[in-house]
């Protein structure tokens, strides 16, 4: 039933949902997290939401064991709780919870996830395929701010990428002193927690160098499933800007060329296609990597017209499948991903129920409250839940943003709340 | 006993890692799907002419009766038939399933954990893929600015665990090749380890000093040659390919052979293909020429860039992703092959055709430029 694994960046406690166990293992989490790892301040946040996270559970599955991870996950401290679904009414763990007849003692549990989201910097949920339930935040370690550089460079031909550490740094905070938008960016800011989450693969960056190996561009890219996310390229030189974008943005490309990547893309409006790289749909530039002889994707009568406006503008063979059907859950579960900068929300179903409307209205309304820019919600193309969904979260004032060709087997749509 | 079994769990590392190819769907699936009633595959670099006459009548007259009974373990007849036509022992001969089994291999046969092969990074993927799915390093080297394999740069990536260098010559996709002083010199330079020159398309050369790896391997033993029946002699849909060395090579290949891997139909088809070429060979070189010269002035027309080597194809720079020109022209019935998986992103391969269809695909790909 119990036991504890403990390595020198890792602590792992399988234990029954109980107040006496949570109470034993929380000084062993505050230890955990002080060890050189967090400041005092931000040890207390990772405890308090382990602590929230886990009183949470306990109140709707007493006595079931849980699996509790705490580790080093690139620029992260991370946490995670899994426990077998069943019997568990997932519903109560979305961020937001509609099911006010859920309260448990003084505080309930809808007050509690907020608190937990709110005083961590990534929180998430999954469901597996075994109904493995996984709850997952991260609190973001403490890094030095450095000055960010705003001379760029006069580059000499011929360019070529360098791996070099320094040229990476310099070029981050090269992007933060000649670009405002990137000013915001933890990571240009602070290189260093970059180069923890590009240590864990979290995130990557391609830089171009000159003749005497002083950046001229740099990409950095995020690949989630098949799907490279970049921004950019940041030109970091003065003179011959538009080649320089250019020559970065084919290094990507052939980066990517004999990889397991399906889809490039980038959200920024101000990518300028230097090169003729990539295709734009709605402000999103993309690229499909491989050839697409077309597939099938599933959705509802009023969203079928939309989608095929946007295979259309793609250029994307598909054949829309219109469907009818009900939703077969009673409850709907959202995994949420929340950037710190306050940029975007990246709502995921786990499980798609039939409150799924109110849910997703919930959770709208509450980022809305905390100003995120854009509220985006992902939804596979196959099933029949999932294109119901789309049709309700459309009622709801969410919008087709643009879609991902080919993820997984099957294409994402991306629908992005527009008021 | 179900839930816990987790087939990934028991695949290696580099197995795991390792993305398997995806081959374009059948034609009537294509046609179906893009509503088009015919479609020119100018993407796999087939010959349009198919076999020779000599081979279509073998394939013709095939005794059904045979389907029963199990081909030649070894290839028996064809080999002698290859040793007849380049004056060698049949020894020296090893056939496979297409050369990519000759590949594997060799590969197979010469490498274990830790060891490395050489190659260029941009020409036939299967080098690197079998090393890498067999868990071993794919060492690439960049090619030069002329788009040709690079000796000094090769020679720089070599170490003590490098067992095999992977030559393309030509190179598929970008037609360059190293003529014979370049090639002694690097056969030379690289030691004592296997060389591989591929020579999938040395048929479709023509050119003074272009090599010729069978009459190397006399002076160079450690020098196999690669050829397919899968270009010049229409023969792609019967998978015929064969290596060829000094029989101490081949004699450690063999060992990592998996025998009666090639099919009756194929090797009497092959065997009659080198026996009686007739006037195959000539007439597809002139088709090739032909459509070259046509090419190389549409796409200067059209202001596109262009790579034209030797070989059965060619290639060209579109202004837009070459996976999204890969479908605007299926869409018209004409299917080429994106370049962005051999690390050419925006460019697009095209396979040398008769006339007709070679003046059907410059028309499509004009139409497909237009705004």
């Amino acid at each position: 039933m119990g036991g504890i694994f403990v390595t020198d960046n890792r602590l792992e406690i399988k234990f029954p949902l109980s107040e006496r166990y949570i109470g034993a293992l929380l000084p062993l989490v505050r230890s955990y997290a002080e060890d050189g790892r967090l400041s005092a301040v931000q040890a207390g946040k990772y405890e308090l939401a382990a602590e929230e996270f886990l009183t949470s559970l306990a109140s709707d599955v007493p006595g079931s064991p849980v699996l509790a991870k705490f580790f080093e996950r690139g620029r992260h401290l991370s946490m995670s709780f899994s426990l077998v679904s069943k019997g568990l009414d997932l519903s109560g763990l979305n961020m937001v919870n509609i099911h006010s007849a859920r309260r448990s003692g003084e505080i309930d549990t809808e007050t509690r996830l907020l608190l937990v989201s709110r005083s961590v910097d990534e929180f998430s949920a999954a469901l597996d395929e075994r109904g493995v339930c996984s709850f997952n935040c991260s609190v973001e370690k403490d890094y030095a701010e450095q000055e960010p550089l705003r001379s760029p460079i006069r580059a000499v031909k011929p360019y070529r990428v360098s791996e070099s550490a320094d040229v990476q740094r310099v070029s981050l905070l090269l992007a933060a002193g000649l670009y405002e938008n990137m000013r915001g960016k933890t990571y240009c800011r602070r290189p260093d927690s970059f180069f923890a989450d590009q240590k864990a693969g979290i995130i990557s960056m391609l830089c171009l160098v000159d003749a005497n190996d002083s950046p001229v561009a740099v990409i950095p890219w995020k690949e989630r499933k098949g799907t490279v996310i970049f921004e950019g390229p940041f030109v970091l030189c003065e003179n011959d800007r538009d080649e320089a974008a250019a020559a970065a943005i084919e290094q990507l490309v052939t980066r990517f060329g004999k990889e397991d990547v399906v889809c490039a893309l980038t959200e920024r409006k101000d990518f300028a296609n230097q090169g003729g790289y990539f295709e734009r749909v709605n402000g999103v530039s993309f690229r499909v990597m491989g050839e697409d002889d077309g597939g099938t994707v599933w959705a509802v009568s009023e969203m079928a017209p939309l989608l095929k406006k946007q295979y259309e503008a793609m250029e994307l063979l598909r054949n829309v499948l219109v469907v009818k059907g009900d939703i077969k859950q009673e409850r709907t579960l959202l995994s949420l991903s929340l950037q710190a900068d306050l940029e975007r929300a990246s709502l995921r179903p786990e499980i798609i129920g039939r409150d799924f409307k109110e849910v997703l209205a919930a959770h709208v309304e509450e980022l809305k409250k905390r100003k995120y820019e854009t509220i985006a919600l992902f939804l596979p193309m196959r099933g029949i839940e999932p294109a119901i969904a789309a049709g309700l979260a459309s009622e709801q004032g969410f919008g087709v943003w643009y879609i991902i060709p080919g993820v997984a087997g099957g294409d994402i749509l991306v629908l992005r709340y527009e008021g | 006993m179900k839930a816990d079994f987790s087939a990934e769990a028991l695949a290696p590392d580099y197995i795991k890692t390792f993305s398997p190819y995806i081959p374009s769907n059948p034609d009537p699936v294509l046609m179906q799907r893009f509503g088009v009633d015919r479609l020119h595959r100018l993407n796999n670099n087939e010959n349009p002419f198919g076999p020779p006459e000599s081979a279509r009548r073998v394939l013709e007259d095939f005794n059904m009766g045979r389907t029963s009974i199990y081909p030649s373990g070894d290839s028996y007849f064809l080999k002698y038939a290859l040793a007849e036509k380049y004056h060698k022992s049949p020894e020296q001969f090893l056939v496979g399933n297409g050369s990519n089994e000759a590949i594997t291999c060799v590969i197979k046969a010469f490498c274990e954990q830790g060891d490395n092969i050489v190659t260029a990074d941009r020409t036939y993927a299967t080098y690197e893929w079998v090393a890498e799915f067999s868990g071993l390093e794919a060492r690439l080297v960049p090619l030069n600015e002329r788009y040709e394999f690079d000796p000094e740069r090769m020679l720089a990536a070599l170490d003590e665990r490098t067992k095999i260098i992977f030559l393309c010559n030509p190179n598929n996709p970008t037609g360059t090749w190293w003529n014979e002083d370049k090639l002694r010199s690097f056969i030379e330079s690289a030691g004592r380890r296997i060389i591989v020159v591929d020579e999938a398309y040395c048929e479709f050369v023509r050119q003074p000093g272009f090599p010729d790896a069978m009459k190397l391997m006399e002076q160079y033993e450690n020098v196999i040659s690669f050829r397919t029946f899968s270009k010049m002699y229409g023969l792609a849909g019967l998978r015929v390919g064969y290596l060829c060395g000094s029989a101490e090579c081949i004699d450690v290949v063999r060992r990592a052979y998996v025998v009666y891997s090639v099919n009756s139909l194929g090797q009497l088809a092959a065997q009659a293909a080198v026996a009686e070429p007739g006037d195959h060979v000539e007439k597809t070189l002139r088709m090739v020429s032909e459509a070259r010269s046509f090419l190389t002035s549409e796409f200067a027309r059209l202001g596109l860039e262009s790579q034209t080597g030797e070989g059965i194809f060619c290639m060209v720079r579109v202004p837009c992703p070459d996976t999204t020109m890969y479908r605007r022209l299926i869409k018209r019935g004409v299917m080429v092959r994106t370049m962005t998986g051999f690390r050419f992103p925006n460019w697009i391969r095209v396979t040398y055709s008769t006339m007709d269809v070679m003046r059907e695909f410059a028309e499509a790909l004009e139409q497909c430029l237009k705004p």
